[in-house]
């Protein structure tokens, strides 16, 4: 049976599930197994979110929550006891476009469901993505992007990055605003995502494979 | 050219639960949502600017403007064939909206950052929505007709026609910029034209929605009521004293 706080996090209680966790530290529980619990929560959360019964808000907020009981678990882990990442993606609007909300609530949520996300902001230069790989070593790249020409942006990006010899080490996945399969197909993405979750539903069927 | 910063904004919170979720109205989430009405109230500076032009020739692709001015693209030869004069109007819900948005997102409050985009997303169409309507009720009294509305970056109209409206209107007079890749700061603004005259039009009575390619899987049309916004239950949000008032009355530059 699930802990009361897997239901209250996933219920968006805040309240009651921040009263919970320091309860539970304040009886000396381990943080590592609240933080277990804050994951199952969120994996719930992300489970209703495919279920359409929760929609973008719910997930920030969840997120958000899941921020706050980090914030009171960590103080309490004994250093180097953090749980590892999951792994790391690196995620950026491409050059010339600088819608960034829709990237942020990504990012957020990638972040609180265990990636270390590499942020390289907006209007994104082609070579900064490549450096950026170069850099973190990480297998998967988020490309967003709002306008159409963020398209051929994308297009450019992902060739640049198989120009630098990186493509076979990556995985790819787009999205924003009007992207679907035949935008994937032209830009030479490897997946397109709709919203926040199915980033992360990639970004972790690309990593645990 | 007339500039206006009379309007009336209205959250119809229906519409707004179906596009976002039933959730929002949840014990958890509705304070979030009160709190950012409440803010928004206080962030959004309503403004717009626009002004008609006569249309001199039909060219192969566009219209050639009084003036010498060259605008088309996309469907905006189809939508507007037969008009009279091009309307060009340009509205804003002003930077302090943009500059709260900014700070929740360097503060990583990403809740109410979402919150005050997505309000202020609707807050500006309502102002291109309003603006448009007035429009074409100050036409019908004087027997014109007025075609559907259009924005660059909708349907197949480029983003950078944007630039051809910018040339049209004084934009600085309501304190917008046009930027390197077409978009406007502060980022809440709409630009919109539409033809006026007194015999029909290409297309009269639909709405930008109405031409958008992905209009069957958007939820934002799915929550329109043939192209109009409900204000039905309406929470006023209009500062005190942001009354609308007629035409005559509003600055003309």
């Amino acid at each position: 049976m699930e802990s009361e706080l897997v239901g209250a996090l996933a219920d968006l209680k805040e309240d009651e599930a921040l009263a919970m966790v320091q309860a539970r530290l304040d009886a000396g529980d381990d943080p590592l197994g609240i933080f277990d619990d804050a994951r199952r929560a969120m994996e719930i959360v992300g489970e209703r979110f495919s279920a359409s019964e929760y929609f973008i808000p719910e997930l920030v907020y969840a997120g958000e929550i899941l921020k706050e009981v980090a914030g009171l678990v960590k103080p309490r882990m004994a250093a180097g006891t953090e749980q590892a990442r999951l792994g790391k993606v690196v995620f950026g609007t491409v050059a010339g476009d600088i819608h960034d909300i829709g990237k942020d609530i990504v990012v957020f949520m990638l972040d609180v469901n265990g990636f270390e996300v590499i942020d390289l902001g907006v209007d994104v230069p082609i070579e900064r993505f490549v450096e950026a790989i170069q850099e973190s070593q990480s297998p998967v790249v988020g490309l967003s992007g709002f306008l159409t020409l963020a398209f051929q942006s994308m297009k450019d990006t992902i060739a640049a990055i198989e120009a630098a010899g990186l493509r076979n080490d990556v995985k790819i996945m787009i999205g924003g605003g009007p992207i679907d399969e035949q935008v994937r197909s032209f830009t030479g993405a490897d997946a397109f995502g709709t919203d926040a979750m199915s980033a992360v539903d990639l970004a972790k069927g690309w990593i645990t494979a | 050219m007339i500039i206006t910063r009379d309007f009336q904004l209205s959250f119809d919170e229906a519409a707004f639960l179906t596009l976002h979720g039933p959730g929002l109205d949840g014990p958890g989430l509705r304070p979030k949502l009160v709190a950012a009405l409440d803010e928004i109230e206080s962030l959004v500076e309503p403004a717009a600017c626009f002004d008609s032009f006569p249309i001199e020739k039909v060219l192969h692709d566009r219209f050639q403007l009084a003036g010498g001015v060259k605008i088309g693209g996309g469907p905006v030869m189809a939508v507007v064939a037969g008009a009279e004069e091009l309307f060009v109007a340009l509205c804003t819900a002003g930077p302090a909206l943009d500059e709260r948005i900014r700070e929740y997102r360097e503060r990583g409050r990403y809740l109410q950052m979402l919150l005050l985009d997505e309000l202020g997303s609707w807050a500006v169409d309502q102002l291109r929505q309003q603006l448009y309507e007035r429009v074409q009720a100050e036409l019908a009294e004087r027997g014109w007709r007025t075609s559907s509305p259009l924005s660059p970056g909708e349907s197949d109209w480029p983003m950078r026609e944007q630039r051809i409206i910018f040339k049209l209107l004084d934009t600085a007079e309501i304190g917008v910029a046009l930027g390197p890749s077409y978009m406007m700061s502060p980022l809440k603004s709409l630009s919109v034209v539409f033809g006026g005259g007194a015999q029909p039009m290409g297309s009269e009575g639909l709405t930008n929605c109405d031409f958008c390619s992905i209009q069957d899987r958007c939820r934002v049309s799915a929550t329109r009521n043939n192209g109009r916004h409900t204000h039905a239950a309406a929470v006023v949000l209009a500062p005190a004293g942001n009354q609308i008032r007629d035409f005559p009355q509003e600055k003309r530059v």
